[in-house]
């Protein structure tokens, strides 16, 4: 049954670009889009984003401040009219003289929703103006010394005593005290820094493994589904083999075949985008049998609601992209609300992710994954028993 | 009833009563975009609630600001932090993933950020922080003296920088981020803040005012600097405001951008399932009978493809529906409406595609399937396209996958129908070109 399901499955050499090739495209393509890949190996981290000024105030603090933006990670181009569709920055003419009459001023960020970038660029610049603001503070504050001190009088001095502290504040930063530091548990390894991660590939890798993986382990309903309109399956079932032996024959077949393209994408992943899946074969395995085993179930369960093989077809697909979208295949789960984060442990996806994950950023041992395998291997045996059990009505 | 139309609504019937069709036209796309929302929320989405365990070591009074902003009002659906006492608990919570992260104010972390406060609490036993102007000014001169000689000895400019741990994580790592980045800022203001002061001593003796040892400077300077010090470093409100503006008044919103997408991507396999029906009807012979009608070869085409038309539209048409109601924006209704006319014009070409040059049912089958799935990937149905290298950007412009992002992006940030005009021109050239070479297709299988 096992051979035969194979044979089948290449029957045409196509498969092989669902089965392997796409996979691979769609870890490549995720992999750029989140920022692990991209034209010129730059890291996320490195990013830097193009701003664009407009600003009628050539005075000391709109220095500074394009000065604190450039450090902010943004490339500034100062221009007369800002251009459209670019992230721009409108600094009002009254801005230096605001500041320094320790009046508030307000700069207009022009950013572009639909750009994923828009985040970042804020960040840059509220750090950048929140690292003037707080010279500014300093220098107001200083100029307000000097003028009671009756050192700074006149308008030139007091200009001057301004722009000195403000210098030396901005300048002191450079060197601060005391910095932030993240630092991992000891058996991990990063790439990357922390913020937006090393999470490009890896996600993409391990993401697009349980998203394409589940639609071969699905596709039991699939092949269930087609022996019933062709047939097949009631000649099967009036031969001396057992409904388990049949069962198990055709499910054990898709659960290879699942184990086989989970090899090969793992073998694509670390050889074609670097990920480190080789480090604990044995915790990759256990974690593997049991997804596959888990899906495959699930497989059978969805046979039984189906009635033909468009049906099964339109469930195994777009059910292969919803638990994998739900379960944390396509966005890392961290950037959900709690509640979401809790209502998705229901599924095998998100564990599978979790286990994968695991192994990927900590290295995780055949002991860490246990837990992991066994969540996954309860959700395989109840969806075979009520698959089984919904099967004896099937024909 | 023209034979074109009732061809057409045969086709429609046929899609609308085919239960498979239905989950993948329209049930698919609902439920991804609704697990999109519940994960991102309508609002910009994001990090909430995340765990966070706050270790403090420090014996000065500097730690707590570091607190402070982690527990400050412009925070409080961010982070979730608590205070521990037990170091190891801690760490071993970070490592069984129960906490995104743990922050470590180290053992000394107030005399490296400001030395002078400990100094003068240990040299004359006043707590400098809980000096206000006016009591400062109230001391006796010999005690400001020492204070204004204290703060400039206590300058450490060379000293190494004292490390915040933020210990964290690997399955935290955006958070992590996000940890680092609140309390760097509190960090850069403190530092600012006491480096300021001695600063600005140094600046007023540069310029001729009477230094500590003629019994000026110190006390007085020191608490009014910046307002209150380091007062409500947290969420005191800052010189300069960025405001952010966009057309639309709305950030990037994953919902906004998944809706489309995942429409345009369902419409793409509905189409071009569509287009199979055209081989399945010459697989059944039922072509060669309606070819024999008095019906034009014309007129069965346009009927097939009309159906096809119609039912992309009515789709969209309904995602775009479904979608608001759970607070997606797919921009001015005009431009909507435009842009879906002819998105849906532009996929149904592909179906014309496939379907004028397949050799039969299960090769357009698999045709179809693989030219949606690459013509996503490649445009960036799943993350912003904007983040692929240009070249795949340019490259997947023959796909209407990636006219459709570009087109309804431009309607959210705020475009009207004119501001998208060259974007439909692209789409319906591309359209024109597809239909081309279908036609030589169709002109070759009807012959």
């Amino acid at each position: 049954m096992v051979r035969n399901e194979f044979r089948q499955e290449f029957v045409s050499p196509v498969s092989v670009f669902f089965f392997l090739i796409l996979p691979l495209l769609f870890t490549a393509a995720v992999a750029a889009g989140l920022g692990g890949l991209s034209e010129n190996g730059e890291r996320p981290e490195e990013f830097r984003a193009e701003l664009y000024v407009e600003s009628r105030d050539e005075g000391p603090l709109v220095v500074a401040f394009l000065q604190a933006l450039q450090e902010a990670n943004l490339t500034v181009q100062v221009v007369e009219a800002l251009p459209e569709d670019t992230f721009g920055l409108e600094v009002p003419a009254d801005f230096s003289a605001r500041l320094r009459r320790g009046e508030h001023v307000t700069v207009l960020l022009h950013t572009l929703p639909a750009r994923s970038a828009s985040q970042a660029v804020e960040q840059y610049v509220n750090a950048a103006a929140g690292r003037l603001a707080g010279a500014v503070r300093i220098a107001q504050s200083g100029q307000s010394r000097a003028q009671d001190a009756g050192i700074a009088v006149g308008a030139e001095e007091d200009s001057a005593f301004f722009d000195d502290v403000l210098r030396r504040t901005l300048e002191a930063t450079q060197n601060p005290p005391a910095v932030a530091e993240v630092r991992w548990p000891e058996a991990v390894e990063l790439a990357g820094t922390p913020g937006t991660g090393a999470t490009g590939v890896e996600q993409a890798s391990a993401g697009q493994m349980v998203t394409w993986v589940q639609i071969t382990l699905l596709g039991a309903a699939q092949v269930l589904v087609d022996e019933r309109e062709r047939g097949t399956l009631r000649r099967l079932l009036v031969t001396p083999a057992t409904r388990a032996t049949i069962l198990g024959g055709k499910l054990l077949a898709r659960m290879c075949l699942g184990l086989v393209q989970i090899a090969l994408l793992l073998g694509g992943g670390a050889l074609i985008f670097g990920v480190k899946w080789g480090e604990q074969p044995l915790a990759t395995a256990l974690v593997s049998v049991a997804f596959a085993i888990a899906t495959v179930g699930l497989g059978l369960l969805i046979a039984t609601f189906v009635r033909t093989r468009g049906q099964a077809n339109s469930v195994v697909v777009g059910g292969a992209m919803a638990l994998a979208a739900l379960g944390g295949a396509w966005y890392p789960l961290e950037v959900t609300p709690l509640v979401y984060r809790q209502a998705v442990r229901v599924l095998p996806s998100t564990w599978a992710m979790r286990a994968y994950t695991d192994l990927l950023a900590r290295g995780a041992t055949v002991a860490d994954v246990l837990p992991y395998a066994g969540i996954l291997l309860g959700f395989g045996v109840v969806f075979t028993a009520i698959g089984m059990w919904r099967f004896q009505a099937y024909e | 009833m023209p034979k074109v139309v009732t061809l057409a609504l045969k086709e429609v019937k046929l899609s609308v009563r085919d239960v498979g069709a239905m989950v993948t036209m329209l049930v698919t796309p609902l439920v991804l975009t609704m697990a999109i929302a519940a994960a991102f929320g309508t609002g910009t989405g994001g990090l909430s609630n995340v765990p966070l365990l706050v270790l403090n070591q420090d014996d000065g009074q500097m730690s707590r600001f570091v607190w402070e902003a982690l527990t400050a009002q412009n925070v409080e659906d961010l982070l979730a932090a608590e205070m521990v006492y037990d170091e190891a608990d801690a760490r071993a919570r970070v490592e069984g993933d129960a906490a995104a992260a743990l922050v470590i104010i180290p053992r000394g972390f107030s005399d490296r950020v400001v030395p002078v406060v400990g100094r003068v609490r240990e040299v004359l036993g006043i707590d400098l922080l809980s000096l206000d102007a006016e009591s400062a000014e109230a001391l006796p001169e010999e005690v400001q003296e020492e204070i204004g000689r204290l703060v400039l000895e206590s300058r450490e400019p060379d000293a190494d920088a004292v490390v915040v741990e933020i210990y964290a994580s690997p399955n935290w790592r955006i958070s992590a981020g996000v940890v680092r980045g609140i309390v760097t800022q509190v960090l850069e203001q403190m530092s600012m803040t006491a480096q300021g002061t001695t600063i600005i001593i140094e600046e007023l003796i540069a310029r001729g005012a009477p230094g500590p040892e003629a019994g000026e400077g110190g006390a007085e300077w020191f608490p009014g600097v910046a307002d209150g010090g380091f007062e409500s470093l947290a969420d005191r409100e800052l010189p300069v405001r960025v405001e952010i503006v966009s057309p639309t008044g709305r950030g990037f919103r994953w919902l906004d951008y998944s809706a489309t997408s995942m429409a345009i991507l369902f419409l793409m396999f509905a189409v071009t399932a569509g287009g199979r029906t055209l081989l399945a009807e010459r697989q059944a012979g039922t072509l060669s009978r309606l070819l024999v009608s008095p019906t034009p070869a014309v007129a069965i085409l346009a009927g097939k493809m009309g159906g096809i038309v119609v039912t992309g539209l009515m789709q969209v048409l309904v995602l775009w529906g479904a979608t608001t109601l759970v607070g997606s924006y797919w921009g001015a209704p005009l431009g909507v409406v435009a842009a879906i006319v002819v998105l849906v014009l532009c996929a149904s070409g592909v179906g014309a595609l496939i379907s004028a040059w397949a050799q039969d049912v299960g090769q357009a089958g698999t045709i179809g399937t693989a030219v949606t799935l690459v013509g996503s990937a490649v445009s960036g149905t799943f993350f912003p396209r904007w983040n692929l290298p240009a070249w795949v950007q340019n490259l997947s412009l023959a796909t209407p996958n990636a006219w459709g992002i570009e087109i309804f992006s431009a309607l959210q940030m705020g475009r009207g129908l004119d501001g998208i005009l060259p974007l439909l021109g692209g789409a319906l050239g591309l359209t024109i070109l597809y239909y081309v070479v279908a036609l030589i297709g169709f002109r070759r299988q009807f012959a």
